[in-house]
C-alpha cells in the first residue's frame, strides 16, 4: 500500500502553496491531504492535523512546511501509521523550544521587520507580512504575479502560536528528512542546518538561491525528496 | 533586528510599525494605511466551505490590475458566530470604505461581520447565502430541492478543548470535482479537492444572528448549474434582500471558473457605492 501523503502549509501561507508538489505527487499515484492548518496554537494546531491523520488508514509521510514543520513535530507523536517527518524549509523544535527560540538562533533572517498585527476579540492578534515586503522577503524567487496574489491570501499566524514551548518532538522516534533553502529569509540555512543534525536526519538536501516559499518555487525537488523519503521507509 | 526580537516584541504588545519607526527601517504600513486612489474602496474577500483564499486567486488578479487593494480573509470556518467575529476585526483593520465579497458560506460569514462596520458600503454575495437572523446555512442549502452535496461528504470527529467532539466535513476527493467545480479543468480540481479546507458541522447548522444586507446595498450572483446551492434559493435570498441580482451558467466554484465575472460585479458594487 503506497502510504498517504499529508501536507502542512505554513504561517503566511496556505494549502495551495503545496499545489505544485501535489500535483507531481498525483502523478506517482499518491493519495494526497493538505491539512488546514489553524495557525492558532502550537497545541491545538497539532491536534487537528493528529485529528486528520487519525482517520487515515495505512501508512502516512508527513511534511511541513516553514512553521508546519513545527506542528508535525507534536502532531505524529501518537500515531504509529506515521513512518516519516519530512521537513520542508521547516522547524524541528526540540521539548520545551518555541518558535522564536528557533529564529533567533542564527541572524539573518529580515521578515520580522515586515509583520503587522491585526488585534482580535479574544485579546489576541494576528501576524501578517506586509502585503508590498511579501515578494522580497517571504518569495524573491516567485514571479511578481504570483507573489502578488499570495500576498493577498497570506494566512496570518497568531501571536499565542509563537511562545508555546514544543512537545516531546516526534523527530526523536520517528526518520526525519530535511530539505531547505539556500537563501532563506524567514528562517536563515544555518537554524536548518542544525536542526536537521540534531535530528539525525536521514538525508539532508540544500536548494540553491531558493527562498523560503520552498514548496511553491522548487515543487519538483520538493516532491522529489517527499518521494525519496516514501520510497525509504 | 532579528525576527527574534520583532516577534518577541509583538508578544510583549509593542506594534511592529513603532519598531520598525525604532530602528530606522522605512516604516510600513498595513495595507489599510497605504495611499490609494481616492475613488478605490478596499475589497476584501472572503471564501466559503471546502475551499480557501486561493479560491479568489483569478478575481484578485482583476481586481489589482483594476487598481483596487485587496485583502483575503482567512475564514475559520469554525462557527458563524465566530467566525464573523474574526471577519470583523480584520474589517477593523482595514480604513476607509470597503466592498465585501463573500463565496458560499463565506456570504453568511459576511452578513454578520458587517453589522456595525460602517465603513461597508457593498455586499457583494457569490453563489452564497444571504440569510435571515435564525436561519441556518444548511437550512438554506436544502430549502429548494437539487443540491447533491450532502452524500459527497465525509465527516472527521475532532476533540473540542471543553473535552467534547466536533465534526469536520470535507468533500469525498473522487466527488468534489462533480459536486462542487465541473466547470473546473481537473487538473485543477484535483488541487482544489487536495487543499480544501474542511468545515464544522456546527458552523453550518448555527443560525444567523445580524443582518448586515437589510441596511447595506447587495449584489448577488447566481450559479444556474451549482450542485452545493440550488440557483432557486439563491434567486430567493436575492429577491428577498432586494439585491441586485445576475445569474451566470456555471459551478459553485465561479470564482475559479470565471473569476473576470465575478471581478466585474465587484467593480460594479464598488462604483455603485463610491461617495
Amino acid at each position: 500500500m503506497k502510504p498517504t501523503i499529508v501536507l502542512v502549509h505554513g504561517a503566511f501561507a496556505e494549502s495551495a502553496s503545496w499545489n505544485g508538489v501535489i500535483g507531481r505527487l498525483h502523478t506517482t499515484g499518491h493519495r494526497v491531504i493538505a491539512a488546514a492548518n489553524p495557525l492558532r496554537t502550537l497545541s491545538t494546531d497539532a491536534a487537528a492535523v493528529a485529528d486528520l491523520l487519525a482517520g487515515i488508514q495505512g501508512p502516512i509521510v508527513l511534511a511541513g512546511h516553514s512553521y508546519g514543520g513545527a506542528v508535525i513535530t507534536n502532531a505524529a507523536r501518537d500515531n504509529a501509521d506515521v513512518k516519516a517527518l519530512v521537513y520542508v524549509a521547516g522547524l524541528a523544535p526540540d521539548k520545551g523550544e518555541n518558535t522564536p527560540d528557533l529564529l533567533g538562533k542564527y541572524p539573518g533572517a529580515t521578515l520580522g521587520e515586515h509583520l503587522y498585527e491585526v488585534p482580535l476579540t479574544d485579546g489576541t492578534a494576528d501576524v501578517y507580512v506586509h502585503q508590498n515586503a511579501y515578494h522580497q522577503h517571504f518569495c524573491a524567487d516567485l514571479s511578481a504575479e504570483q507573489a502578488a496574489s499570495d500576498a493577498v491570501t497570506q494566512r496570518p499566524f497568531n501571536t499565542a502560536a509563537l511562545n508555546e514551548g514544543s512537545g516531546e518532538p516526534a523527530w526523536k522516534a520517528l526518520p526525519s528528512w530535511f530539505i531547505y533553502p539556500e537563501l532563506d529569509l524567514a528562517i536563515p540555512a544555518q537554524t536548518f542546518r542544525f536542526m536537521a543534525e540534531r535530528a539525525e536526519a536521514r538525508a539532508t538536501v540544500e536548494v540553491p538561491g531558493s527562498s523560503h516559499a520552498l514548496p511553491a518555487s522548487q515543487p519538483e525537488a520538493v516532491a522529489d525528496f517527499i518521494l525519496q523519503a516514501a520510497a525509504e521507509i | 533586528m532579528t525576527f527574534t526580537s520583532v516577534l518577541a516584541s509583538i508578544v510583549a504588545g509593542a506594534t511592529v510599525v513603532a519598531l520598525a519607526g525604532c530602528g530606522g527601517a522605512a516604516a510600513e504600513q498595513a495595507p489599510s494605511e497605504q495611499p490609494t486612489p481616492a475613488d478605490r474602496p478596499t475589497v476584501v474577500l472572503v471564501h466559503g466551505a471546502f475551499a480557501d483564499s486561493s479560491s479568489w486567486n483569478g478575481v484578485i488578479a482583476d481586481l489589482e490590475r483594476d487598481g483596487y487593494p485587496v485583502i483575503a480573509a482567512a475564514n475559520p470556518l469554525r462557527g458563524l458566530h465566530s467566525d464573523a467575529e474574526y471577519v470583523g476585526s480584520v474589517l477593523d483593520s482595514v480604513s476607509g470604505p470597503v466592498v465585501l465579497a463573500g463565496h458560499s458560506y463565506g456570504g453568511s460569514v459576511m452578513s454578520e461581520a458587517a453589522v456595525g462596520h460602517p465603513n461597508v458600503k457593498a455586499l457583494v454575495y457569490i453563489a452564497s447565502f444571504i440569510l435571515e437572523p435564525g436561519e441556518s446555512t444548511s437550512q438554506l442549502a436544502a430549502k429548494f430541492p437539487g443540491a447533491q452535496l450532502g452524500p459527497a461528504l465525509k465527516t472527521v470527529p475532532f476533540a473540542l478543548p471543553n473535552g467534547g467532539s466536533g465534526q469536520d466535513l470535507y468533500i469525498k476527493q473522487d466527488q468534489f470535482r462533480r459536486v462542487f467545480a465541473a466547470d473546473v479543468a481537473p487538473e485543477v480540481t484535483e488541487l482544489m479537492a487536495a487543499t480544501q479546507r474542511p468545515i464544522t458541522e456546527a458552523a453550518l447548522s448555527e443560525p444567523a444572528t445580524g443582518a448586515a444586507w437589510k441596511s447595506i446595498p447587495s449584489w448577488n450572483m447566481v450559479t444556474t448549474e451549482d450542485l452545493a446551492i440550488p440557483a432557486e434559493s439563491m434567486r430567493f435570498m436575492g429577491e428577498r434582500a432586494k439585491s441586485q441580482t445576475v445569474e451566470i451558467e456555471a459551478s459553485h466554484a465561479v470564482t475559479v471558473s470565471h473569476p473576470e465575472a465575478v471581478a466585474d460585479l465587484i467593480g460594479e458594487a464598488a462604483r455603485t457605492t463610491a461617495a
